[in-house]
């Protein structure tokens, strides 16, 4: 725990907080991997303030959110380096379970194991 | 706390938290750590302290590029537009670190809780609990009604269907045609007849069908299907009587049961098969029944089912185990997954004494005792009842504001938002499917786990 605080803190002192624990730099050997899935039904999973949020262990997260004008998109292609991965999808909307706005998220999808040679 | 650790909390701390004067409370920099959403984008308040003349306070504002919108009523205070790619949170930082600026923070978004203008709103305790007692107005009130569940009244506060947050979304579910096999509406009713389903395209000019006397006239001679449709969408906020889950509807009726409240097989085949011609996506069915397997009646479930229809049932008032005995139409639940089985929990989120249970047939709970509603023998008539058959339309009514808020939902997506979402409580626990009370909010708010992931290396 204090090897990896330290890594964290040194990380941070030299601006690359978002760099701990994950790393989602992309290199000319990288492969491209499209990731799709289904369409949720909810209103506000397609609609402003929804989306979905892929979770690729070991890197930042992947969000795809709506886009005015033409939806909630169903697939993305990301680049990763040679490597075994586990993904999950996510979806979300603004709506909250008091009725506000401060968001809410579904559980995740299966996992699913992408390996790139 | 190790020093390194401390430092580095430290460091941690001050990106987060904006450095500079501390407030005029004398409490320090305001955190920032509200989501998006909850402030309006573009926007920040800004409060002088109160030596900073009108020229310091322009300077500060061409410092940072913005436009003021507006001075506010408090001397010193403005609401400026946040220019130049920063963001309210960069802005918030930069004039907290202005010496001349008490604080600043973002200009927050808050919601009005919609709460329906109805006069007897306040009785209805399964929308709204808010420990009220639900109480008997005397011969001669202009509204007169008797109260006769003793138990857990006055209630607890909360404990309800959580139907007033799922109203900041949606309160029209007009769209949705909700058929009410029952026996009949009273459709000229001051708190329905607004809310009642047009037929004239179908030539039906009073809302549905009556499958008892054989007409097009299916006005409620029993009083029980207008007290259940009223729950389901008495018309919200229209300054009479209660409001339903749905302060707009399209309440269909088909009237199945007598004036003594009776029906029969062949009715509600007829019934069912009304609903599904007609255009119905959420069937309300306050009805039960002890005999053997009734298969019509299976059947024509399924054929709703195949047509995406949400049958919600009662459990049953016989403080039976459904799962021991024939109850229909609740028991159906176990082989057509479009029907939710209620069972009824009282103003504390105690069981109902009367109410039937079961751990794979009866789906959930919603309030079932001192249930406020419409009634028959005038158009301004509300009275108080008990049973099943009054927790059922709650639930009915939360399936048709889901189907409202989401076009695309089939019957699945339905059902599993209403059995996800709602609010588990020990009393229903082991002795319904789900040991939850229906949630609306909850509800409007659940998000399936999304499916079908693949992925194809390029």
């Amino acid at each position: 725990m204090t090897r990896l605080f330290r890594y964290c803190a040194a990380l941070l002192l030299l601006g690359a907080l978002s760099a701990c624990g994950s790393s989602s730099s992309s290199t000319p050997a990288d492969r491209a991997v499209t990731l799709s899935w289904s369409q949720n039904r909810e209103s506000g999973v397609n609609s402003a303030g929804g989306g979905y949020r892929i979770d690729i262990a070991g890197r930042d997260p992947v969000d795809v959110p709506w886009v005015p004008g033409v939806g909630t998109p169903t697939s993305t292609t990301i680049r990763l380096p040679s490597g075994r991965y586990t993904v999950v999808v996510f979806a979300y909307a603004a709506l909250d379970a008091q009725g506000g706005r401060t968001g809410n998220e579904s559980a995740p999808s299966q996992s699913i194991q992408v390996t790139v040679p | 706390m190790k020093p390194f650790s401390a430092a580095l909390a430290a460091l941690l701390l001050s990106m987060v938290l904006p450095s500079g004067p501390a407030n005029a409370a004398g409490n320090g920099p305001l955190p920032f750590d509200d989501p998006p959403g909850t402030y309006v984008p573009g926007e920040v308040i800004v409060k002088f302290k109160a030596s900073a003349t009108p020229q310091v306070r322009r300077a500060a504002f061409a410092r940072q590029g913005h436009a003021i919108l507006a001075e506010l009523r408090v001397p010193g205070m403005a609401r400026v537009r946040v220019d130049g790619g920063q963001t309210v949170e960069q802005a918030i930082a930069a004039y907290q670190s202005d010496p001349d600026v008490a604080y600043a923070q973002p200009n927050y978004i808050y919601q009005g809780a919609r709460a329906p203008l109805d006069p007897l709103f306040g009785q209805v305790w399964g929308l709204k609990n808010t420990g009220q007692t639900i109480t008997s107005q005397p011969p001669g009130s202009p509204l007169r009604y008797d109260v006769n569940y003793a138990g857990s009244n006055p209630g607890t506060p909360g404990m309800d269907i959580d139907v007033e947050a799922a109203w900041n979304t949606i309160t029209d579910c007009s769209k949705v045609v909700v058929a009410v096999i029952d026996s009949g509406i009273n459709y000229t009713h001051e708190d329905l007849a607004a809310n009642m389903w047009d037929g004239r395209e179908w030539g039906l000019p009073h809302h549905g069908w009556d499958f008892v006397d054989a007409n097009d006239n299916p006005m409620d001679q029993h009083g029980h299907g207008t007290h259940v449709a009223g729950t389901i969408g008495a018309v919200g906020d229209n300054g009479k009587g209660v409001a339903g889950v749905c302060w707009k509807a399209s309440l269909m009726a088909v009237r199945v049961l007598d004036k003594y409240n009776y029906g029969k097989t062949s009715n509600f085949v007829d019934g069912i098969g009304f609903a599904i011609d007609h255009d119905a996506s959420v069937i309300n069915m306050s009805i039960q029944g002890y005999n053997r397997r009734d298969q019509a009646y299976a059947d024509v479930i399924e054929e709703a089912r195949q047509n995406d229809i949400v049958v919600v049932v009662c459990s049953g008032n016989f403080a039976l185990d459904a799962d021991q005995q024939n109850v229909w139409p609740c028991n159906f639940s176990l082989d057509h997954g479009n029907v939710v089985c209620v069972a009824a929990i009282d103003q504390k989120d105690r069981f109902a004494y009367f109410s039937n249970y079961g751990a794979r047939t009866v789906t959930i709970g919603a309030p079932g005792t001192n249930i406020l509603s419409a009634g028959i023998g005038g158009d301004d008539v509300y009275y108080v009842n008990n049973g099943t058959s009054m927790a059922t339309p709650a639930v009915a009514g939360v399936a048709a504001l889901l189907r409202a808020h989401n076009p695309l939902f089939g019957y699945p997506d339905v059902v599993n938002a209403i059995t996800e979402s709602g609010r588990w409580i020990p009393t229903l626990a082991g002795i319904t499917r789900t040991g939850k009370v229906v949630d609306a909010a909850r509800a409007l708010a659940f998000i399936e786990a999304p499916t079908g992931l693949t992925a194809r290396v390029e």
